[in-house]
C-alpha cells in the first residue's frame, strides 16, 4: 500500500512520514501541487493527504484537477483552516476527508486508514475490538475464540455499536438498526436487549455504558 | 449649587452673557426712571404751589396809602391733600415782613415779575418756598411773596412711583429669565439628543461605529459631530484591523503547531529514553495541547466578535438536536474522566432563534468548562426543563463565587485557584459572543443541590 504525501513543510513532512512508515506503509512525498498532479497519476496509491495551504497552487486546485483528471484515491485535506466553508468547499470538490491543524496524530492515522479501506471497497468484513470479533458477512461473533450466542437483534445492536466504538450512539439510531418500521416497538424494547448484551459481554473485557438521555457507548472497561 | 465651578458649561456661559449686559440695562434704567419721577412730581407739584401764590400776589394793591390784600381762601385751598401738608405764607416789603410767618426764611436774588421755587427747612422740617417779587403801583421797591408747603406729598408720591418702577423691573427680570432658560434648554436639546444616541450604543453590546447622524444636528455642532464621525470610522477601522490580526496570526501560528505537536507525539510513542525525558516529553505534549486548545479558542472568539449582518440572528435549529449532538461528543470526553454526564429534555423538537453552529459551539464551551474543572465522579446535567428557549448545564465542580460571576465572562480572566488547569480564559468570553450574535443570554447560577455552578443560556424563542 503506498501513501502521497503533498506537504510543503518540510518539518511536518517528515513527522508525517515517519508516522505511516512506522505503519508499514510505502510512503511518497511531494511539496509542490504540480508535481502531485503528475506523480499521482504514474503511481497506484491508496490515499493521498493533501494540504491546501501549497506554495505554487492552491490545494483546492489540485484537488479539482486531480478529479477532472479521474484519479479516483482517496484524499484527505489538511488545512490550517477550519471556517465551515473551507471544509465543504473541500469536500464539494471531491475529497473523501477532512482534518485542521494542529491534529493528534493518532486521528490522522485512524482517518487515512479509514480511507484506505474505502478506496479498497472493503469495509472491514471482520471487526475486532479487543478479544471480541464480530465477522459482518457471516454475523458470527466470538469473544476470545469462543463463539457468542446471539440473536439477530442483538448482534444488530452490537454491530451499529462497534462501528461507533469510543463515541455516544443515539438510542433513536439504535432502535432504528434494529426494528424494522413494522416491528411493533415498546419504549423498553431496545433496554431489553442492552440488557441481555451486557451479560453476554462480561467476560469480553467490553462495557455498554448508559449515558442518560443521549445513548449508548461500547467501550473497553 | 446649580452649576459646578470648575467645569465650563455652555448654560452658565449664555447666562452670564445675557444676564450682565441686561442687569447694567435695568440698573440705568433704574436711575433714569427715578430722576424722571422726581422731575415730573416736581414740577406738577409747583406748578400748584405757583398757582396758590399768583392767586395771592393778584389781590396786592394801594388803597389811600395802604398795601392791601386779599387773601382768598381757595388760594391755600388748593394746596391741601390726603398727606395733610402744612403751607406757610409770608408778604414783606423792603425785608420787613408785613403779614404772615416771619419765619419763612428770606430770598436771595430775586428777578421781577417772575415765580422761583427753592427747597428750604422750617423749624427743621424740609419745605418748598415759591417766591415771586411783585411791583405794585405807587411803591418804588417790589413786594416779595412767599408760599411754602411741607414735602410730604410729593416724597409718597414720589415714594409710590419709585416702587412700581421697581416692581416693574423686577418682574421684566424674572421673565426674561425663565425665558433664557427655556431658551437655552430648548436651543441645547440636539445635543441633548446626541447624548441619548450615543449613550445608547454605549449600552449595546456590540460596538456600532456607524456614523451619527447629520439631519438633526444642529449647525452649529455640525463640525464637531462630523469630526466625531470620522474619528469612529478611525477607531473602527483599528478595531478591525486588531481583530483581523488576531485572527490572522492565529492562523499562521497553527502550522508551526502541527509540527511541534506531530513530532512530540512520535516521540511520545517510540521514545526508549529515561523516565526523565519520558516526563519532559509528556509536559511538552500537555503544552501543545493547551496552546492548541488557545489558538482554536483565539480564531473562535474573534469569528464569534466579527461583524455580522441581522439575517444571522433570523434563522432557527432545533435546539434539542443540537444540544444531544454536542453532549454526545463530550460524553467521550467526560466518560474518559470518570464523569457521569446526562441529557434531560421533552421527545419534542424545539426551534428557536439562531444558528445551530454558533449554539453547538457555546454548549461545546460551557461542556468543556464542566468538565475541565469537574472532578472524577462528579455529573453533568444538561437540561432543557421547558419551551421557553432556556438550557442549563448544571455541574457540580468548585463553582464560581457570585463576585466572580461577571469577571469570568472577561477575556483571559480566570479564577486564581484555576491557573493550574490547561484552560484558555476565552470559553465564557466565546459563549457570550456568540450568543449575542444570536440574541441569546448567559447567566451564571448556583444549582438547586448548593454546589457547582449553573450556566443558564436563554435562546431567543421562535
Amino acid at each position: 500500500m503506498r501513501l502521497l504525501i503533498v506537504e510543503d513543510d518540510a518539518a511536518l513532512a517528515r513527522g508525517i512520514l515517519k508516522v505511516f512508515r512506522n505503519e508499514g506503509l510505502a510512503v511518497d512525498h511531494v511539496s509542490r501541487g504540480q508535481d502531485a498532479l503528475e506523480i499521482v497519476r504514474l503511481e497506484p496509491y491508496s490515499a493521498v493527504i493533501l494540504d491546501l495551504g501549497l506554495p505554487d497552487m492552491d490545494g483546492l486546485a489540485v484537488l479539482k484537477q486531480m478529479r477532472a483528471a479521474h484519479v479516483n484515491v482517496p484524499i484527505l485535506i489538511l488545512t490550517a483552516r477550519d471556517a465551515t466553508s473551507d471544509r465543504v468547499q473541500g469536500l464539494d470538490q471531491g475529497a473523501d476527508d477532512y482534518l485542521s491543524k494542529p491534529f493528534a496524530i493518532q486521528e490522522l492515522e485512524a482517518r487515512v486508514r479509514a480511507l484506505i479501506r474505502r478506496g479498497q471497497g472493503n469495509p472491514e468484513p471482520v471487526m475486532t475490538l479487543g478479544t471480541l470479533k464480530l465477522d459482518r458477512a457471516t454475523g458470527a461473533t466470538y469473544v476470545a475464540g469462543e463463539l457468542l450466542d446471539l440473536t439477530r437483534r442483538e448482534r444488530a445492536v452490537l454491530e451499529t455499536l462497534m462501528v461507533k466504538v469510543g463515541s455516544v450512539v443515539p438510542k433513536t439510531r439504535l432502535t432504528a438498526d434494529v426494528f424494522g418500521y413494522d416491528d411493533p416497538v415498546g419504549p423498553n424494547a431496545l433496554e431489553v436487549y442492552i440488557a441481555r448484551l451486557r451479560r453476554k459481554l462480561e467476560p469480553s473485557g467490553l462495557e455498554i455504558v448508559t449515558v442518560r438521555g443521549l445513548g449508548y457507548l461500547l467501550r473497553t472497561k | 449649587m446649580i452649576f459646578g465651578i470648575t467645569q465650563p458649561s455652555l448654560k452658565r456661559r449664555l447666562l452670564l452673557t445675557l444676564f450682565v449686559p441686561l442687569c447694567l440695562i435695568l440698573v440705568a434704567l433704574s436711575f433714569g426712571g427715578a430722576w424722571l419721577v422726581r422731575r415730573t412730581v416736581e414740577g406738577a407739584s409747583d406748578r400748584v404751589l405757583s398757582g396758590s401764590l399768583q392767586a395771592i400776589s393778584e389781590t396786592l394793591a394801594m388803597q389811600e396809602g395802604y398795601l392791601t390784600l386779599d387773601l382768598p381762601p381757595s388760594a391755600l385751598g388748593m394746596l391741601e391733600n390726603a398727606d395733610r401738608d402744612n403751607v406757610y405764607y409770608s408778604i414783606s416789603y423792603r425785608g420787613k415782613v408785613i403779614t404772615g410767618y416771619s419765619e419763612l426764611p428770606p430770598p436771595g436774588n430775586l428777578r421781577l415779575e417772575d415765580v422761583s421755587f427753592r427747597d428750604s427747612t422750617f423749624h427743621g422740617i424740609p419745605i418748598r418756598v415759591a417766591t415771586e417779587a411783585r411791583l405794585v403801583p405807587q411803591l418804588d421797591s417790589p413786594v416779595i411773596v412767599q408760599v411754602a408747603e411741607t414735602v410730604k406729598n410729593r416724597t409718597a408720591v414720589t415714594h409710590r412711583m419709585l416702587v412700581a418702577l421697581a416692581a416693574g423691573e423686577l418682574f421684566l427680570l424674572a421673565v426674561i429669565a425663565a425665558l433664557v432658560f427655556l431658551a437655552v434648554d430648548w436651543g441645547l436639546r440636539p445635543l441633548l439628543m446626541l447624548r441619548r444616541e450615543v449613550d445608547e450604543r454605549n449600552n449595546d453590546p456590540d460596538i456600532n461605529f456607524a456614523p451619527l447622524p447629520l439631519a438633526t444636528v444642529p449647525q452649529e455642532a455640525l463640525p464637531f459631530v462630523s469630526a466625531f464621525n470620522s474619528l469612529l470610522g478611525h477607531v473602527e477601522t483599528a478595531f478591525q484591523t486588531l481583530r483581523r490580526f488576531t485572527s490572522d496570526a492565529s492562523h499562521q501560528l497553527r502550522a508551526p503547531l502541527t509540527v511541534v505537536r506531530t513530532h512530540v507525539e512520535l516521540l511520545s510513542r517510540h521514545s526508549d529514553g529515561t523516565d526523565e525525558m519520558k516526563g519532559a516529553i509528556a509536559d511538552i505534549h500537555n503544552a501543545v495541547k493547551a496552546l492548541q486548545h488557545l489558538i482554536v479558542q483565539l480564531i473562535s472568539l474573534a469569528k464569534a466578535e466579527r461583524p455580522h449582518s441581522n439575517a444571522e440572528g433570523a434563522s432557527a435549529f432545533d435546539l434539542v438536536e443540537c444540544t444531544a449532538a454536542t453532549a454526545r461528543n463530550y460524553a467521550t470526553q467526560a466518560l474518559a474522566r470518570d464523569m457521569e454526564i446526562s441529557f434531560e429534555a421533552g421527545p419534542q423538537p424545539l426551534n428557536v432563534s439562531g444558528s445551530a453552529i454558533f449554539a453547538g459551539e457555546m454548549i461545546a464551551n460551557l461542556l468543556d468548562n464542566a468538565i475541565r474543572y469537574g472532578h472524577p465522579g462528579g455529573h453533568i446535567t444538561v437540561r432543557i426543563p421547558d419551551d421557553s428557549g432556556v438550557l442549563e448545564i448544571e455541574d457540580d465542580g468548585p463553582g464560581i463565587p457570585p463576585q466572580d460571576r461577571e469577571r469570568v465572562f472577561e477575556r483571559f480572566y480566570r479564577q486564581p485557584h484555576n491557573t493550574d488547569r490547561d484552560g484558555s480564559g476565552l470559553g465564557l468570553s466565546i459563549v457570550q459572543a456568540l450568543g449575542r450574535r444570536m440574541g441569546a443570554t448567559v447567566r451564571l447560577e448556583t444549582p438547586a443541590h448548593g454546589r457547582g455552578l449553573k450556566a443558564v443560556v436563554q435562546f431567543q424563542p421562535l
